[in-house]
């Protein structure tokens, strides 16, 4: 068990979640774990180029109806809170899209007609450089089922005192359940007015989920100033802002680490960090 | 033949509502009697997911067998394949439900039985008209008419295309039992008949025509040539329920 969770999100894509990441993981100096959570499309890796040690299929399970035994009685769909079932021409009708894996509808054949069977979604990757664990999650081009692969990617166990969570941005299921639990959460924005209105949306949902936060300004620069006011009056803390540079830009555009690249960086990544840990407290 | 259509209201006099799965209502119309059970889909509305599928669920659980909408998603067109429903999509939702369902008709030339629409504004204006008129023996353009609607022995059927009599048929009436008044109502109904011309007729007959969308006419004329002609000429006028004989 870590002994800290810090998860790190933003409404708006784009905004520097995934930079934020990685460099935090490559300040902590110890061993650590950054789990990337945007399973639709994790690219942490491309930062860290770890080498790879492990990779698991990762499957949902889906019900499978028996046409011997079903009587087209309708109680699987009657039970099925996601509108995956349809029975129609006295057959069941299962979409695997819709499908949650809640299991209800096996509950609910008289005849016992359904079973379930495991259908791939995605894969888990593991993989480490120098002190840096990384998790990624990768899901299968084509599937709906993110969430699912995020909670179990959020089962694996972690080892190190501080997990850095990737979230997916913005604030639906996937990025719930990339998020929930966490000690901390970080929500990284931009000073653009999308990535304001974004950022209030994110508040939002952590206000919901009762999660501690704390907001970086990414690429600040003169027009910082909405930001900053909405923050004063929602009582949230800044923990940092990146001031808008060219050189970091640059460095980023080579999918290097920022703050190994970029001394004065590295100390205010560092500081960032203590910060977080701080609040946590 | 039962058509589901989607509206965003409970008539066929409303527009169509162009989404399927999140429609606001469901019109199921029966071709056969003109009846339009009315759907309220809220439920699906305010779905998180699965509207499409369960809207499918919906029409199919009252019999539709064609779906007249604006958009099917890729889910609920799975649904409809496998509940052999098909869909007629692409209607805009500037269209009422009548209006689709003439482009319905004209488009997909569908061979759709007898679609009679209460209080209609008629689907087969343009084509045939195919009036009945009550006939003494022996039937036909030259025989007496009947005065007496329900207990008459025959009905002749004229067809008109652009007023032109394109053919003439004879269909027996069978007897009058006692409140059998309606037995003429189904009988010319399963014949396409679109109008039919009286001198006279009970109040129960003519509800019962009304409700299938065949038009009554009253008019005066010693033989079915006669009581044609005046159809023609349009000096018929249409019957009323204040017009019935009593007793019927």
């Amino acid at each position: 068990m870590p002994k800290y969770t810090i998860a790190i999100a933003s409404g708006k894509g784009g905004t520097g979640k995934t930079t934020f990441a990685v460099n935090l993981a490559y300040v902590t100096n110890s061993a650590v774990t950054l789990m990337d959570c945007d399973v639709e499309a994790p690219n942490a890796h491309l930062f860290l180029n770890p080498e790879w040690v492990n990779s698991e299929e990762v499957a949902v399970l889906n019900p499978l109806v028996d046409e011997n035994k079903c009587n087209g009685c309708k109680e699987c769909k009657n039970h099925c809170r996601f509108n995956a079932i349809a029975v129609l021409k006295g057959e069941p009708l299962i979409s695997l899209e819709l499908c949650h894996s809640c299991g209800a509808c096996l509950l609910a054949c008289p005849e016992q007609a359904i079973t379930e069977f495991k259908r791939p979604i995605g894969t888990i990757k593991e993989g480490s450089l120098g002190q840096i664990k990384l998790l990624q999650g990768q899901l299968n081009i084509g599937e709906v089922r993110s969430s699912a692969l995020i909670d179990q990617l959020r089962t694996k166990q972690v080892d190190t005192d501080l997990l850095l969570i990737d979230a997916p941005p913005g604030a639906s299921c996937a990025t719930i359940a990339a998020i929930k639990d966490v000690d901390f959460l970080v929500l990284v924005t931009e000073p653009t007015p999308l990535g304001l209105n974004d950022l209030k949306i994110s508040i939002q949902m952590a206000k919901f989920l009762n999660i501690k936060i704390g907001v970086v300004i990414n690429k600040s620069d003169v027009s910082s100033a909405p930001v900053r006011e909405y923050c004063a009056k929602q009582q949230i803390p800044i923990i940092s802002e990146f001031k808008f540079d060219p050189n970091l830009a640059k460095v980023y555009s080579y999918g290097q680490i920022i703050a190994a690249k970029l001394p004065e960086y590295y100390d205010q990544f560092s500081r960032t960090l203590k910060r977080v840990k701080e609040m946590i407290r | 033949m039962k058509i589901a259509i989607t509206s965003v209201g409970t008539t066929l006099e409303d527009q169509i509502d162009e989404r399927f799965g999140r429609a606001k209502y469901f019109l199921v119309l029966d071709s056969l009697t003109g009846d339009v059970e009315v759907v309220d889909n809220s439920g699906n509305c305010a779905a998180a997911q699965g509207a499409g599928i369960n809207s499918v669920q919906i029409i199919a659980d009252r019999g539709a067998e064609y779906l007249i909408t604006g958009f099917v998603g890729p889910k609920a067109l799975e649904a409809l394949k496998k509940a052999k429903i098909p869909s007629f999509e692409g209607v805009e939702s500037s269209l009422t439900c009548w209006e689709a369902l003439k482009k319905f008709k004209s488009d997909t030339k569908a061979e759709v039985p007898c679609l009679k629409l209460k209080g209609s504004k008629n689907m087969s204006e343009k084509s045939t008209i195919k009036l009945a008129i009550p006939s003494e023996q022996p039937g036909g353009l030259e025989a007496n008419r009947s005065g007496h609607f329900g207990r008459c022995a025959l009905f002749t059927l004229v067809e008109l295309k652009e007023n032109e009599i394109v053919n003439v048929s004879i269909i027996e009436n069978p007897p009058h039992a006692e409140n059998g008044c309606l037995r003429p109502v189904s009988l010319l109904a399963e014949q396409n008949v679109n109008a039919i011309l009286v001198n006279g007729i009970g109040g129960r007959p003519l509800s019962g025509f009304n409700s299938v969308g065949i038009k009554v006419y009253l008019g005066n004329g010693l033989t079915v040539k006669d009581c044609v002609e005046a159809y023609l000429k349009g000096n018929l006028t249409t019957m009323s329920m204040d017009d019935t004989c009593r007793g019927h």
